[in-house]
């Protein structure tokens, strides 16, 4: 199993940064195994510990375990840019949020229009009890 | 034709409903009247389609009614009649084509994902259409839809 560093809130393999939260889900999967600069090793729960951690962590592995592609949406203003072929271009901007959050409408505003301007939707996926995604399109009217 | 007098019935503005066509089918039809909404008559009366008793003009009913007038709506349902949509007022919400429902939320306000999804659970949808107005009375238009993954 590949041994990987995490420093300064990175994994790196050798020079090269492995994404976030691909990252814990090789750890999850035990496709990889994670050390700090002390050389103490560590597991899948260090990191589950942050609650905006866990969130994102929870919607990446389900978008993963259901094939899709998954990569930083953090130049197109999201958390996750979800590929369904990964020949094409993203379908989504993912914006994980947790019950009852409330979405400041400049924000929503801001997201949709650079969503709309590079050919994809906003998909805000909701923990609840059974998860809840709702996709956001511009409608002319 | 005489001219188109709404009324109030019983806390309801209403029409004799041989008037519907003069006043471009706004409203429901009900027995003998058709029952509108406040908002459809501020339409109404902008409009010149019809009177209302005691009210010379649309800025005497918005003085007089503006405790019942849901501006949010009102805007969003003159924005889309202008525009040619068939619209109707339903609960706190615009009816598009009488199938897609229109929440209306005001620039400053917080879009909250609670109401969003009460919406789809009341009324059994998957989908709306959330209207965000500014203050200069722009409205943009997005459709949200409940989807499976």
């Amino acid at each position: 199993m590949k041994s990987i560093l995490y420093k300064n809130g990175i994994f790196l393999d050798k020079d090269k940064i492995i994404y976030f939260y691909e990252g814990l889900y090789l750890l999850e999967n035990k496709k990889i195994e994670v050390y700090n600069d002390q050389g103490k090793k560590l597991d899948i729960n260090y990191f589950l510990k942050d609650e905006k951690i866990g969130l994102y962590y929870h919607f990446y592995k389900l978008f993963r375990d259901k094939n899709y592609i998954v990569s930083t949406g953090l130049k197109f203003g999201g958390v996750f840019r979800i590929y369904e072929n990964i020949n094409e271009h993203s379908k989504w901007i993912g914006i994980p949020i947790k019950d009852k959050e409330k979405i400041d409408t400049y924000d929503f505003l801001s997201k949709n229009r650079v969503a709309h301007s590079t050919r994809k939707n906003i998909l805000y996926c909701i923990k609840k009890d059974k998860d809840i995604f709702l996709e956001v399109k511009w409608r002319k009217l | 034709m005489e001219k188109a007098i709404i009324k109030l019935k019983d806390n309801k503005f209403v029409l004799e409903k041989n008037y519907y066509d003069k006043i471009g089918r706004i409203g429901y039809l009900g027995g003998d009247y058709i029952y509108l909404e406040p908002e459809e008559v501020l339409y109404i009366l902008k409009k010149g389609w019809a009177k209302l008793d005691n009210i010379r003009n649309f800025v005497d009913f918005i003085e007089k009614y503006n405790n019942i007038i849901d501006f949010k709506k009102y805007y969003v349902f003159e924005d889309l009649r202008d525009k040619g949509y068939n619209v109707k007022i339903k609960d706190k919400f615009i009816l598009l084509n009488n199938k897609e429902f229109i929440y209306t939320i005001y620039e400053y306000e917080f879009i909250e994902i609670d109401d969003i999804i009460s919406i789809f659970d009341k009324y059994n949808i998957t989908s709306i259409i959330l209207a965000i107005l500014d203050i200069e009375r722009n409205i943009i238009y997005y459709e949200i839809d409940n989807i499976n993954i």
